[in-house]
């Protein structure tokens, strides 16, 4: 009889209990967090590296750390004169070897400054010592999105397979005046080990790359049974989707440009041509909403195999990488249940693609 | 007075009506997840003394059904009082007793269990490791100091304290917090929809983002993503209203001459151990699309036990280690690379095993007592 009384009595206190303030240490290494799955609510607090590699350093005189963000091991935090700032961030990536051209073009679209030619991008590159390591330098000035004169200085020296990157980036006067001191820090990094390098965010495209669009054979398909069917085209490669996809297919384009086409479905009208097409405009492209006569003089009616389906095209920058992205969605309801297609990836590959998501979309069986 | 109650809670009537009870509330939960979700059905019908009728347009709550502790406790009650009542010692009503503190063990056992088991998931891509699994319905607003060389310092203060306002203060943090707006779920936009409204907050995330508040949600692939409007007030008196969320990544900010993180992350479960991820695999059978086994091999390393081992977590092999279950759960769905376990720590996980050993044994002892009483009846002339 005893024992029950005393159970319960603990159990009630636990139920008492009121939830408190904790604190409590963790290894630096495990505030990197593991990777996310894509989708996943959490995935805006971005991928985490796998191991927090031993990285020892001198840090110059007014430079505060920012410890370790979202891609970077380490980060520091520097302010000057009228309040002007810049930040300081290194990063390990994979497979960046070889890819140096196309970072300094990467950077250069980053302050709004047109693409060099890979020979040109490449004269870019001075030499720079990087903890008794040989890297490269350079630097672009150029406007931030809101018209401010802004720097960016990066060196970048290989370590096995993984590239280490030091960015000095913020207002251009405060950047120059840091040059110096940024050089310095280069030359007193030490990495103890090499740790496996961050992947990149969930949906980026692959940076540099080779891969060309698969000569696979077209093959007829129906993805989930009592779905519709429909004729993969060329090139266009079948990946899971998720819960949330009825079907989802990557396309590759050349240079390591990237699509993808995404099929999901829903009850009723899905929320609404409008509502669709403002959370692709707001939330995918960082556009402004359009009204619903926008969306009326934006969009097109295409006759199709189930009847017809409507066609809306955007451009803007994709809210995940910041990279140039173009979305071309359909929808269409079939049998009380709607069908959204959507084409979104770079600008380039989406306009060559067009026709064949076009054609896709209309010779859908339902 | 004290004779008639004492007759109440030993009745057999008493344990006939509370089974009933128990039988419609089952039901009736069941039901109510369709609209309801798992887990709020769980806590208004099952974690609850009285199931509560909310009048349209007020906020009444009458209670018009007893909730699942209600019917729990009182059974228990009525079980201790009829033994009380009943039970005489002996050999011959042994496997009475045990059938009955089987059943007390299985409802306290399963009392225990809500009380104090946690269920949280552990996400790993493959060649990375974590020693945190993360709840999935309860969030925390983490103040990470990390200017530390080797050590990360985290103040983690529940979502319960935030959803109730005010003030909040602790020697470890350099700033005192007071929670100006707390939504349990939220929509931030980028841009004015109807029905949202700007942000008033300090933090320059680089745009002006409106937001608005969301019900809890009630569907299983969904969950809450809570934000809120927390304002910092440095010992100076200085203060500034930051927006955080669960959409928006951990906001660095320097405090006196250390830098922070503020992140509203979900709860955390930090580990003594890592789990590394050698291989995610997901078999199909051949030729076809059906699954045919999902397992991660990962590699358990302890520093303080010097453990460094191997094993395969499959559907229905989990890990068992210090404390902990670990399942096969999930897994990244974009590339197949990524595993997600659920993390299960139920310290009155044995209890229904006891509880079922305990019944059996009592119901054997019983029967195997009439049988022999029975046999050596017709034996004797």
């Amino acid at each position: 009889m005893q024992f029950p009384a005393i159970t319960l009595a603990i159990l009630l206190a636990q139920v008492c209990r009121a939830e408190d303030i904790k604190v409590y240490h963790v290894p630096k290494e495990a505030s990197a967090k593991a990777g996310l799955p894509s989708g996943h609510p959490d995935t805006a607090h971005g991928h985490g590296i796998a191991a927090s590699p031993k990285i020892t350093y001198t840090k110059p005189e007014g430079w505060t750390e920012a410890g370790p963000g979202e891609m970077r091991v380490t980060g520091f935090n520097i302010s000057g004169p009228n309040d002007s700032t810049a930040q300081v961030a290194v990063t390990p990536l994979a497979d960046m070897k070889g890819k140096e051209p196309f970072i300094v073009n990467m950077w250069r679209q980053q302050v709004g400054l047109d693409e060099l030619s890979p020979e040109a991008a490449a004269k870019e590159l001075s030499p720079v010592d990087i903890g008794g390591d040989p890297g490269q330098i350079f630097e672009i000035a150029g406007k931030s999105p809101d018209g401010k004169a802004i720097k960016i200085v990066t060196a970048m020296a290989n370590r096995g397979s993984t590239t280490w990157f030091y960015k000095l980036q913020g207002d251009e006067a405060l950047v120059t005046a840091q040059k110096p001191a940024f050089v310095t820090f280069l030359k007193s990094v030490k990495i103890a080990e090499t740790a496996a390098p961050a992947e990149l965010p969930s949906g980026h495209p692959p940076i540099g790359g080779t891969s060309s669009p698969s000569a696979q054979p077209s093959a007829p398909m129906s993805p989930r049974e009592g779905g519709p069917s429909w004729t993969v085209p060329a090139g266009w490669k079948e990946v899971p989707g998720g819960e949330f996809l009825f079907a989802k297919f990557t396309i590759a384009g050349d240079g390591g440009a990237q699509a993808a086409v995404n099929v999901s479905t829903s009850a009723g009208d899905g929320g609404g041509l409008l509502a669709n097409v403002n959370r692709w405009r707001v939330m995918q492209l960082g556009l402004g909403a359009w009204s619903e006569a926008d969306v009326l003089k934006q969009s097109k009616t295409v006759e199709t195999v189930g009847g017809q389906a409507t066609f809306v095209e955007m451009s803007g920058k994709d809210a995940r990488t910041g990279q140039p992205a173009t979305i071309i969605g359909a929808t269409t309801t079939q049998n009380g249940q709607t069908w959204f297609y959507k084409l979104m990836g770079d600008p380039k590959l989406a306009a060559a693609q067009r026709e064949t998501f076009t054609k896709f979309v209309k010779e859908v069986k339902y | 007075m004290l004779e008639a109650t004492y007759k109440f809670f030993t009745s057999v009537r008493l344990a006939v009506v509370l089974l009933a009870c128990g039988l419609i509330l089952v039901f009736w939960g069941t039901i109510a997840q369709v609209k309801l979700g798992l887990y709020q059905a769980q806590n208004e019908f099952f974690r609850s003394l009285f199931i509560y009728w909310h009048p349209a347009g007020s906020s009444l709550r009458i209670p018009i059904f007893p909730g699942g502790y209600l019917v729990g406790g009182l059974l228990l009650v009525n079980l201790f009082a009829a033994h009380l009542r009943y039970y005489k010692p002996g050999l011959k009503r042994l496997g009475i007793a045990m059938i009955h503190l089987g059943v007390v063990l299985l409802l306290l056992g399963q009392f225990a269990t809500d009380m104090l088991s946690t269920e949280s998931y552990m996400r790993i891509r493959e060649g990375s490791y974590s020693n945190f699994s993360e709840s999935n319905s309860r969030w925390e607003l983490a103040v990470v100091d990390v200017s530390g060389a080797t050590d990360d310092k985290v103040v983690a203060i529940p979502e319960s304290l935030l959803a109730k306002g005010g003030e909040l203060a602790h020697p470890e943090m350099p700033f005192k917090l007071r929670v100006k707006t707390y939504f349990v779920n939220s929509d931030l936009r980028g841009q004015p929809f109807q029905g949202f409204e700007p942000v008033q907050a300090d933090n320059s995330t680089g745009q002006q983002i409106w937001w608005r508040s969301l019900p809890k949600t009630t569907t299983m692939d969904t969950r809450d993503v809570p934000s809120g409007i927390v304002e910092l007030i440095e010992p100076a008196g200085r203060s500034q209203a930051i927006l955080v969320s669960g959409n928006l990544a951990p906001l660095q900010m320097t405090a006196g001459d250390k830098a922070y993180q503020l992140a509203l992350r979900p709860t955390r479960y930090y580990k003594p151990f890592r789990l590394h991820l050698l291989d995610f695999r997901f078999d199909r059978y051949a030729g076809t699309d059906t699954p045919k086994n999902f397992s991660s091999r990962v590699r358990l390393e302890r520093a303080d036990k010097g453990e460094d081992r191997e094993v395969t977590i499959r559907m229905n092999e989990p890990l068992r280690y210090a404390g902990e279950t670990f399942f096969q759960a999930d897994w990244d769905k974009t590339d197949e690379k990524g595993t997600v376990l659920q993390v299960v720590d139920n310290p009155g996980w044995l209890t229904p095993y006891f509880a079922c050993v305990l019944v059996a044994a009592g119901m054997i002892w019983q029967f195997m007592t009439h049988l022999i009483g029975f046999a050596a009846k017709r034996k004797s002339p």
